[in-house]
């Protein structure tokens, strides 16, 4: 089981900043979109390493659409 | 880890403030009341809406990004407008010769300090029940007025 972790903090003047560990591709911004898009302005996700890593799940979901869409 | 993200600017609560702020950094304000506030910046038209306790701009992040690039300098002046409310409010209650005037200001006073704490609280409250409904546990600590929220779920 993979674990996927997202750190939010609140500092004293209401700003806030988050940092996600062990979520892959887009699904890093759909989760931090989900969960703090309401409450601020998601303009600038500095993208690391793993980012760039495509997700399994979404990889999986690619394959199975391409496979749905060639038959 | 696999992002990061940093809110560009302080959350502007306070309507007085926030126009303020907004002038001194060049923007013209076209309009404003406790909803929102319309102006001009660098040639383009924005209207920050109150939502969620602070004015906010709604805008495509894939499109319009750079062009918001003016907010990157607001929180600085949008801090020195409030401390300057703050002083300013603390004398006229000093100096206020009625009783019933200093109760009216200090009222005034105590809710302008207490609005960042209730948006501090609301967003808590909001971040945790949004939590839970996308199946995260969540550790909460404090420190030094710094609120620190961890979420874990496994996939």
């Amino acid at each position: 089981m993979r674990e996927q972790r997202i750190t939010v903090t609140i500092d004293a003047e209401g700003k806030m900043s988050a940092k996600t560990d062990g979520l892959k591709g887009e699904t890093c911004i759909e989760e931090l979109e989900a969960l703090l898009s309401e409450l601020a302005e998601l303009d600038d996700v500095k993208h690391t390493r793993e980012y760039r890593e495509k997700d399994p799940r979404s990889a999986q979901r690619n394959s199975t659409k391409q496979r749905l869409g060639g038959n | 880890m696999s992002g990061v993200w940093t809110e560009k600017s302080v959350p502007m609560t306070d309507n007085e403030c926030a126009v303020e702020a907004l002038e001194e950094i060049g923007a013209t304000i076209l309009a404003s009341n406790q909803n929102q506030i319309r102006i001009r910046i660098n040639g383009q038209e924005w209207a920050m809406q109150r939502n969620h306790g602070r004015y906010s701009i709604r805008f495509n992040r894939r499109t319009q990004a750079n062009s918001l690039n003016w907010m990157n300098s607001i929180g600085p002046v949008y801090e020195e407008a409030v401390q300057r409310k703050l002083r300013r409010l603390r004398t006229e209650e000093e100096t206020a010769q009625l009783e019933s005037e200093r109760a009216e200001i200090q009222a005034q006073r105590e809710a302008f300090e207490n609005q960042r704490q209730e948006l501090i609280e609301q967003r808590k409250q909001e971040i945790l029940e949004k939590a839970k409904t996308l199946g995260y546990r969540v550790k909460q600590t404090e420190q030094n007025g710094q609120i620190r929220m961890v979420l874990v779920r496994t996939a």
